[in-house]
């Protein structure tokens, strides 16, 4: 297949239903948006971005675009819902207000579905939407701009501290038509604002499916901002996702993902410093098995002074699993006195399984700090037997190892029903290790 | 009544023969020291007993209260009552030594019919049988055994033999790395915890530590077999006049 027979049926249906997508005001983005996708195509491994993720079967399996969709009666997601968390439902790529669940928010706080904040034309939107993320070389970005119907715009005010976490659950149900969704995301945080903001990505078992998600961030000067992303596409599932923060002075973003889910996964995540004093943190968790693949990619910015990022991923492959990892850092000649670290360690617990691990570090200024290491191993044989010796059961002492590998992520989370979220979500994957 | 009986053992590691034909006879309540210079088969005996993966077993039979121990996997064999105390305990990251204690604890209590301890119960007898270590209660926090001092270490070791009540404990050269305080502390542990419920196989090198541990049994191994047995006094005439009188050259630096 060429690459125009891989991309002319998203061409076609942007002609199709391109006036059925809300907000006219965007309708040039979208039709830039597409045209750029039909110029770059899907994105191969000839990129060096994208190196070790073949997109093939996602390509050959060949999506339709969601339309509007009634009310589901599913309730798969229901138990990955956060405890005192608002939540928005977004099922099949249409928000379902009856599912969603909102309290009352602080004066100073909006939360809107995306294609009503379009409709209006909210002002927030303006300058944010499709800017934060840009299209150029990334069409599968592009793709998300052309289509985007729904998601969840989050406004937070000045000095506006959010108790509750607001979650944003992302439901495809199984259908005969292989459904693709893509979701966008805009989250504003004022000056020295706070909140906790999670992603649950889920599927139904069994479903094939894409979603090519976007979420646009921008923390604004001292605020802090803590997302969780849980992806738990179902296992025949594609998710494509890309995030890209922007940090203004003095301003925290930190993100935490747990992967689990989808067949092929590539989650991209790309921050940006605006202004000195910054701090990012991305602690990922992948454990796949089976043929699952999964993509870790990270780009960071370092374009003034006195900032910081720190990654930390680690990923547990059973089965014939696939890991990848691309810790990116590009330090600018301006930005002085930058901290840098990444590592990624990678357990590999059958001979079928692989990680492919690629820090990519450019530094053009003189004056920093920048560490980064990575590991590829199997589960410690000497200290499984040291717990066997002390009585544990196989399965048991493997778990209590996986858990303290993985645990270095959960522990970017305070206690409470988010870090639940996630620890749980390990123990659910260990009940299944053979 | 015989609690432990091996039987004729050759045990190879990657396909080179470690053990040659150890006989071995151990009685409720006895202590057996089992003394050897480097490279004698101290440790494979430790492990083969405890069941590490590796240790292949090309001959003769191990009876463990009359059940045969080789198929038997090593959470079955803590359940049953072996205990190995390591020569260099592991550091496990991320897993608290709480954690990590009442798992064991509760595996082992469930292998036995014994119902699992709850978290309150469980801290009041891991403090209980701190006490006989002197274990301070934020070693219990760590995680096991990261940053833990030599003798923290080996403290920990008899402190998790303190917390299962094996019926066989095995402690491989629990000596080793000790100055003489940690040494005292850890032998006086391992005194505490004799009974005539429970019998020990003290692994060691030197003599040292059978001052303070005293043994009813020793044998020397040398090359995959035991080459002498005898009392107690077999261990002062190996201090007095090294392991050459056996026809045993030892490589390893003399004790201090």
């Amino acid at each position: 297949m060429s690459r125009n027979d891989k991309t002319a049926p998203y061409v076609e249906s942007f002609e199709e239903i391109s006036k059925t997508l809300p907000g006219a005001w965007l309708a040039d983005t979208r039709s830039n948006a597409i045209r750029q996708f039909e110029a770059e195509g899907f994105p191969t491994p000839r990129t060096e971005a994208w190196k070790y993720t073949n997109l093939n079967r996602l390509t050959r399996a060949g999506f339709n675009i969601a339309g509007i969709s009634g009310v589901s009666g599913a309730s798969e997601w229901s138990e990955l819902v956060i405890d005192g968390a608002d939540t928005i439902v977004i099922v099949n790529g249409s928000y379902d207000a009856s599912a969603s669940k909102k309290g009352a928010v602080p004066i100073g706080v909006s939360i809107a579905p995306l294609s009503e904040a379009i409709e209006r034309k909210e002002p927030s939107l303006e300058g944010r939407l499709t800017k934060i993320a840009p299209t150029h070389g990334a069409p599968l970005v592009a793709l998300n701009t052309a289509f985007m119907r729904e998601g969840v715009v989050l406004k937070l005010g000045d000095d506006i501290k959010l108790e509750q976490p607001i979650q944003v659950i992302h439901f495809v149900e199984a259908s005969d038509t292989r459904l693709s969704v893509h979701p966008r995301t805009l989250l504003v945080a004022g000056e020295n604002s706070s909140a906790t903001f999670i992603e649950t990505f889920v599927g139904s078992a069994g479903s094939v499916y894409w979603t090519n998600a976007v979420t646009e961030i921008e923390v604004g000067c001292g605020a802090s901002i803590l997302h969780v992303k849980r992806q738990a596409e179902s296992l025949e599932g594609f998710h494509t996702a890309l995030t890209q923060a922007k940090l203004d002075r003095n301003a925290r973003y930190h993100s935490v993902s747990l992967t689990t889910g989808a067949s092929i996964s590539r989650n991209e995540v790309r921050v940006s410093f605006n202004g000195e004093g910054a701090e990012a943190l991305m602690a990922g968790g992948t454990l796949l098995r089976g043929r699952q693949h999964a993509d870790n990619t990270t780009q960071i910015e370092h374009t003034v002074p006195h900032t910081s990022s720190n990654q930390i991923f680690r990923n547990v492959l059973d089965g014939a699993a696939h890991s990848v990892f691309q810790g990116g850092v590009m330090v600018r000649q301006d930005a002085q006195k930058t901290d840098s670290s990444q590592s990624n360690h990678n357990i590999l617990l059958s001979s079928g399984a692989q990680a492919d691990t690629k820090p990519e570090l450019q530094i053009f200024a003189d004056d920093v700090k920048c560490a980064h290491g990575a590991t590829v191993g199997d589960l410690d044989e000497t200290a499984l037997f040291y717990l066997q010796s002390r009585g544990i059961p196989a399965r048991r002492a493997k778990a209590l190892l996986i858990e303290a590998f993985i645990a270095e992520i959960s522990d970017a989370l305070s206690t409470g029903a988010v870090r639940d979220h996630v620890v749980d979500a390990v123990s659910a994957w260990m009940e299944d290790l053979g | 009544m015989t609690l432990l009986s091996v039987k004729d053992l050759h045990v190879s590691v990657d396909g080179k023969q470690i053990l040659n034909g150890i006989n071995l006879e151990i009685g409720e309540g006895e202590i057996h020291a089992v003394m050897g210079p480097n490279g004698s088969g101290k440790s494979t005996l430790s492990y083969v007993l405890s069941g590490r993966e590796g240790y292949t077993v090309t001959k003769g039979e191990i009876l463990f209260k009359g059940e045969n121990v080789l198929e038997m996997e090593p959470n079955e064999r803590a359940g049953a009552g072996i205990y190995l105390a390591f020569q260099y305990p592991v550091e496990i990251p991320g897993v608290s030594n709480l954690t990590f204690l009442k798992t064991a604890v509760n595996a082992v209590r469930n292998a036995r019919g014994q119902e699992e301890l709850d978290a309150i119960n469980f801290l009041k007898y891991a403090r209980e049988k701190g006490q006989i270590l002197e274990m301070k209660d934020e070693l219990l926090k760590r995680p096991v055994n990261v940053g833990f001092s030599g003798g923290e270490k080996k403290r920990n070791e008899i402190f998790q033999m303190a917390m299962l009540e094996p019926t066989l404990a095995i402690l491989d050269e629990t000596d080793s790395g000790l100055d003489i305080d940690a040494l005292r502390i850890v032998s006086e542990g391992v005194n505490k915890l004799r009974s005539t419920e429970r019998s020990m196989i003290v692994i060691t090198h030197y003599q040292r530590l059978l001052d303070h541990i005293v043994p009813d049994f020793v044998h020397v191994l040398a090359q995959g077999k035991f080459v002498a047995e005898g009392g107690k006094e077999l261990a002062l005439e190996l201090e007095k006049d090294g392991y050459a009188k056996f026809g045993i050259e030892d490589g390893a630096p003399q004790a201090a």
